[in-house]
């Protein structure tokens, strides 16, 4: 009897106990289901993160396939990407398909931009920080705003998916879903006309994000002086940098040229930078020289400038400048630029002949051995403008003389000896944008850019390895981007940036003008 | 016989000790289960706001990053809008963030077919953008704003473009919104907080983001 009384107590106990674990089993159970798609939410929110950051890493690696194979005159080899052939079939890119599909060009219903057919990296392998399997495919168009076939822009288009955790087959709040758009049991159609090539290889569930850029040229002549080291202004007299715009009669004299310093038409865009830093040891001190000069326009350094204090120290001799315009935050790569290699190269004309143009889109290409001294080249018969290309290997020598441009003509000069204008009068008359000068320099040896006395010329400059030395008075018109600037002296000189400038020469990088995200596929 | 029934039953004092000792461990029992389950309603609530918070960031941060404007407004299309630039507001009550983005699509309008197809690359003046004809697209003002929508029955944070509203987070009561742009416009930080939903607490659940906007500004 005793014995039976115990046993039923130790089982009510037995009941007892395992009701209350059941209990708060079912209750965590419950709750755990509850919180636990909430907060796997967070991972698949990092997937959708994650896939915006492949996507724009692909439009990175696009971008630096075009700073390598788009810059310059010549087109480079596209490794890795793929094209359409005319039979369909997908395959690698042919050398130097810019220039292929160029003379295939679609014109768009409307206007007047030229895009090329697409090319394409196909299933990028993308490292994701969740180690999550990613693929990226990429799209490049050409585009051509203007008749010159340098002058082009770049549509690239980035669509990266990137896998979710296995256990995502389902959004706990619609509201996510129509955020994030993910691809849980299958992918959206108009996502897959953005999956090229093969179809990717990313598992079910996924998540994809599209981003698109327009991307443009970085232009040799975007300022008035640029340099890699040194910039020191003129030392004397009133020696001024501004600028005017030979495109627009409002900001110009007659025929687009220098309105004149005391005009109220000239323009406050002269901008001046310099990449050069400072040593590890001393941080902050001058970089730019300003002697006392007036820059109407922008001065940039690259630092510099202390910013615990008010006076901008990156800048000596800055009583003139607007400090408002000072900046230490400048720096823009000064690439070497080559002259073209294809094509067909003719002889210099004989017997004072003048030099030939031909179409702005196929440019006459003549090639000297020698120096080069005074030209004068033909007026262009045919429409639009004409364009000539010369290559001198020698130096560019005007002691006497001048070089002559009709209005309707480009002339581009590469070349690699010194130049040397003495203090002649260059392209009076004529606008900067009508002789761009290449210095190319030869095994990374310095080259310089001389003038001096009452020396008047018109032109842009681009030559990284040349220093440019100006002396007296010279007054120069246009653009210069060398390895370093000095103007010794001033007197009534100054230096006139033409803002139509900003737009010619061929592109040595390129950076994103436009940027959206397409979230409505 | 007697005596063996008697012997059976408790005594008074043992009742009174087991009763006492029964009521302290179910009171303990019952205490500690009401408290798990504040507890666990409070982390069910939790990470529901977590997710919202999240939502809400991340979309704004999307727009943010896109846009070529940021500006706040008390109107209710988002016109008139004052430029944020080196400050911080707070999206409550009446005041909007307007976001314009670059126009890229070729419609806003839900029912066109052409909703998600993008606009042609046009030039005007040298320089390529998205537009029609010779024109390049206008931008394509969003607006984030915190209302009371009638068929949730409750205060939500909405986001508005052109005709259409996606509701980003349900009782957005216990949400805050600021949004602080850089001296140069450049860099924004999106800020959102809730109070923790845990009885008592106080503690304020702040997350934030630091978007670098990628195109220039033109507002």
């Amino acid at each position: 009897m005793h014995t039976q009384r115990h046993a039923r107590s130790q089982a009510s106990a037995l009941i007892l106990t395992l009701s209350a674990l059941a209990i708060l089993s079912i209750a965590a159970a419950y709750t755990l289901r509850r919180v636990a798609p909430r907060f796997q939410m967070a991972a698949q929110a990092a997937s959708w993160q994650e896939a915006r950051l492949a996507a724009e890493s692909g439009i990175d690696v696009a971008l630096s396939d075009l700073d390598r194979n788009a810059v310059g005159t010549e087109d480079g080899a596209w490794q890795g990407w793929q094209q359409k052939q005319p039979n369909g079939l997908i395959g690698p890119v042919l050398t130097n398909t810019l220039s292929l599909v160029n003379s295939v060009l679609s014109l768009l219903g409307g206007n007047t931009v030229k895009v090329s057919s697409p090319i394409f990296l196909d299933n990028l392998q993308a490292a994701s920080a969740g180690n999550r399997p990613t693929n990226v495919d990429v799209q490049l168009w050409a585009v051509y705003p203007t008749p010159s076939p340098y002058y082009r822009w770049f549509r690239l288009r980035a669509m990266a998916t990137c896998a979710l955790p296995p256990t995502a087959t389902t959004t706990f709040d619609n509201l996510e879903g129509s955020l994030r758009r993910f691809s849980l049991r299958q992918v959206r159609p108009q996502l897959k006309k953005d999956d090229v090539g093969l179809p990717m290889t990313v598992p079910m569930p996924n998540t994809s994000r599209v981003i698109e850029v327009l991307v443009e040229p970085v232009l040799p002549f975007e300022l008035a002086i640029h340099t890699d080291q040194t910039l020191s202004l003129g030392t004397s007299g009133s020696w001024v940098v501004d600028s005017f715009d030979s495109r627009d009669a409002k900001k110009s004299g007659p025929n687009g040229v220098y309105p004149g310093r005391t005009s109220p038409l000239v323009q406050s865009h002269g901008n001046i930078g310099s990449n050069a830093g400072r040593p590890a040891d001393s941080l902050y001190g001058p970089l730019v020289s300003a002697n006392g000069c007036i820059v109407r326009g922008a001065v940039g350094t690259n630092g510099g400038d202390d910013p615990t204090t008010d006076t901008h120290e990156n800048v000596a001799g800055a009583t003139r400048l607007d400090a408002s315009l000072i900046r230490d935050d400048f720096y823009r790569e000064l690439k070497p630029i080559t002259r073209p290699t294809n094509g067909i190269f003719l002889p210099p004309p004989i017997l004072g002949l003048p030099y030939s143009p031909d179409d702005e889109s196929r440019p006459a290409k003549y090639f000297l051995s020698g120096d080069l001294h005074a030209i004068n080249v033909g007026a262009w018969a045919g429409s639009g403008q004409g364009a000539l290309i010369i290559m001198v290997n020698g130096n560019l020598d005007i002691s006497e003389g001048t070089i002559a441009i009709p209005p309707n003509v480009n002339v581009q000069i590469f070349v690699r000896g010194n130049i040397d204008f003495h203090n002649r009068p260059i392209n009076q008359g004529g606008h900067a944008g009508q002789l761009q000068i290449y210095g190319e320099g030869s095994q990374n040896e310095v080259r310089t850019l001389r003038a001096y006395g009452n020396a008047q010329i018109t032109a842009a400059f681009y030559g990284p390895q040349y220093e440019a030395h100006l002396m007296d008075a010279v007054e120069w018109t246009g653009a210069i981007a060398a390895r370093s600037f000095e103007m010794v002296g001033g007197g009534t000189g100054g230096f006139h940036y033409d803002e139509a400038l900003g737009v010619v020469g061929m592109p040595i990088g390129y950076r994103i003008a436009r940027y959206v995200e397409d979230v409505r596929e | 016989m007697m005596r063996g029934l008697a012997q059976r039953a408790f005594t008074l004092a043992e009742m009174m000790i087991s009763m006492g000792g029964s009521a302290v461990v179910i009171g303990a029992l019952l205490f500690s289960s009401i408290e798990i389950q504040k507890s666990l309603h409070a982390s069910e609530s939790y990470a529901t706001y977590q997710s919202d918070q999240r939502r809400l960031l991340d979309c704004i941060s999307r727009d943010m990053r896109r846009s070529i404007g940021v500006a706040t407004s008390s109107a209710m299309n988002g016109s008139g809008g004052t430029r944020l630039n080196g400050a911080a507001a707070t999206i409550e009550n009446a005041t909007s963030l307007v976001l314009t983005l670059p126009g890229y699509y070729q419609s806003n309008s839900l029912d066109d077919p052409n909703y998600d197809k993008p606009l042609e690359v046009v030039a005007k003046d040298n320089y390529a953008d998205y537009g029609s004809g010779n024109e390049h697209a206008a931008g394509v003002p969003v607006i984030f704003r915190k209302l009371y929508v009638q068929s949730e029955g409750c205060v939500c944070f909405v986001r508005l473009e052109g005709d259409s509203q996606t509701i980003l987070v349900r009782q957005a009561d216990y949400f805050h919104l600021t949004v602080t742009m850089d001296a140069e416009g450049r860099l924004g930080t999106v800020e959102v907080t809730f109070i923790s939903p845990r009885h008592g607490s106080e503690t304020n659940i702040a997350m934030r983001d630091q978007v670098l906007l990628r195109n220039i500004r033109l507002d």
